[in-house]
């Protein structure tokens, strides 16, 4: 067990030195002082949004903006040819579902609101950043980097010492935000603007990166995690919109229902788990929105019919695979 | 996720197996309950128990909420009922509908079982039974 344990923190200390490598050599030479002034974004799924200053100079770094190149359904465009939507797209989308959910939340706690204004900037920052390790074709590359023996091991161990279940390129991003580079870019960011006077770092960037993999060390704030990584979290909100709208499916739910009645709830916790309090509480949809939610699962089964396994587009990403798989033996062989 | 060095104890063919084996008891209605926080507890036990954790040796579970959760169950349970192993009446169900009562995979399953894990085998689905099966009536 011991070896196991070392094994795992040597593997992440490895995977951590080579992210930082990645994003120091992404951030050289971006000035994020330059770029940071707020702005108002259109989008074809939810309208106008506003991002702050500190969000348009992350939004603007070649970290964020080299998404603009990941198609969000990875091969689905050879069968459905409009979707050409990207990751950029879906996560602006990501940040606007965030700022909904918080204000459902909150209009039902008007008098000690749930989540306090710097907690919103902070899940804002995580969902603008929650797909920053994405690599490329999305999900088509992350079936096979997360599959080497290596990156088993990495999960295995973030499993263990944080009981939460990642997918591979929302470790990759946890990695990004953890990464010494990036933090020090926020650092430099808030002593030359003093836009993030109300964030305290670094503590908040270790919540903005954890909030990305599901976890929180405060149980009574799990609900916080769970609308970034969570089982109906504002990523799987804005993909099925999205992907449905630009690939064309008809797929009808009520949405706005959904989002209305969505609240953070207190739970009894399994006494048999890891740490030391006997409640948690979680993002939670009561019952005058199980009709909605029923929508949307039945919404989501039929996009992965009709979309994500259509056969076309899982023959296509099989032979992408193999291409990659190759790749990756011919790198590791040289 | 993590790959089981037996091939014998998949996950998937040891679910299906226990699927195979609840319908073909004539004591039991062929279904098992639907309650996700019962089911995702059945199975962390078992990861929990020295004899029974071969059985379940790929699943990870989120620890970090109200109950144990595993996405890969979920996952494997979404993937039967695409491909017509389970049927659920409604997403707010009661029950999962086991819609097959044979299966080579299962059979295969339990032919490459050692007698040591044979003895295990039977003692999770007799468990498996009272916690999650649904008597007949």
């Amino acid at each position: 067990m011991a070896q196991t344990f070392m094994n795992g923190v040597e593997t992440l200390r490895g995977f951590q030195t080579r992210v930082d490598r990645f994003v120091a050599d992404s951030l050289a030479g971006y000035d994020p002082v330059r770029h940071a002034k707020e702005k108002s974004i259109r989008d074809a799924i939810w309208g106008t949004s506003r991002f702050h200053p500190w969000e348009v100079a992350i939004l603007d770094s070649p970290l964020l903006q080299r998404l603009r190149d990941i198609r969000q359904t990875g091969l689905a465009y050879l069968v459905y040819p409009t979707a050409l939507h990207t990751r950029f797209d879906h996560t602006l989308g990501v940040v606007t579902l965030v700022s909904r959910i918080v204000q459902s939340i909150n209009e039902k706690h008007l008098a000690y609101p749930k989540i306090s204004h710097p907690e919103h900037f902070r899940l804002r920052l995580s969902a603008l950043l929650h797909d920053v390790g994405h690599s490329c074709l999305s999900h088509v590359s992350e079936t096979v980097y997360g599959r080497s023996e290596d990156f088993k091991a990495l999960i295995i161990h973030i499993n263990k010492d944080f009981g939460v279940t990642p997918k591979p390129h929302e470790i990759l991003s946890w990695l990004v935000v953890r990464s010494e580079r990036f933090k020090e870019f926020i650092d430099d960011l808030q002593k030359k603007t003093a836009l993030l006077d109300w964030a305290e770092l670094p503590e908040d960037i270790d919540e903005i990166a954890a909030n990305i993999i599901g976890y929180r060390k405060d149980p009574t704030k799990k609900f916080l995690a769970d609308i970034i990584n969570g089982p109906m979290d504002a990523d799987k909100l804005d993909y099925l919109e999205r992907d449905a709208y630009f690939a064309g499916p008809t797929v009808a739910h009520d949405l706005d229902r959904f989002l209305h009645t969505i609240d953070a709830i207190e739970y009894p916790r399994d006494l048999n788990l890891p740490g030391q309090s006997a409640k948690v509480v979680r993002m939670s949809i009561p019952i005058e929105g199980a009709t909605a939610l029923e929508q949307i699962i039945i919404s989501k089964l039929m996009l992965f019919s009709y979309l994500y396994h259509h056969h076309k587009i899982r023959c296509v990403e099989g032979m992408c695979h193999e291409v990659l798989r190759r790749f990756a033996d011919l790198s590791n062989a040289n | 996720m993590a790959t089981t060095s037996n091939p014998s104890l998949d996950t998937r063919k040891f679910l299906l197996a226990l699927f195979v084996d609840l319908v073909g008891d004539k004591n039991f209605s062929k279904c098992f309950k639907g309650a996700h926080r019962e089911l995702h507890e059945f199975f962390w036990r078992l990861t929990r128990d020295e004899q029974s954790r071969p059985f379940v040796e790929e699943l990870l579970f989120d620890t970090n909420g109200n109950y144990p959760h595993s996405d890969q169950i979920d996952e494997v349970l979404q993937e039967f009922q695409l491909s017509g192993v389970l049927s659920r009446p409604n997403p707010t169900y009661k029950y999962n509908d086991i819609g097959i009562t044979t299966s080579p995979w299962a059979d295969e399953f339990k032919d490459r079982l050692s007698p040591e894990h044979a003895r295990t085998y039977s003692r999770i689905l007799k468990d498996f039974k009272r916690e999650l099966g649904v008597p007949a009536t």
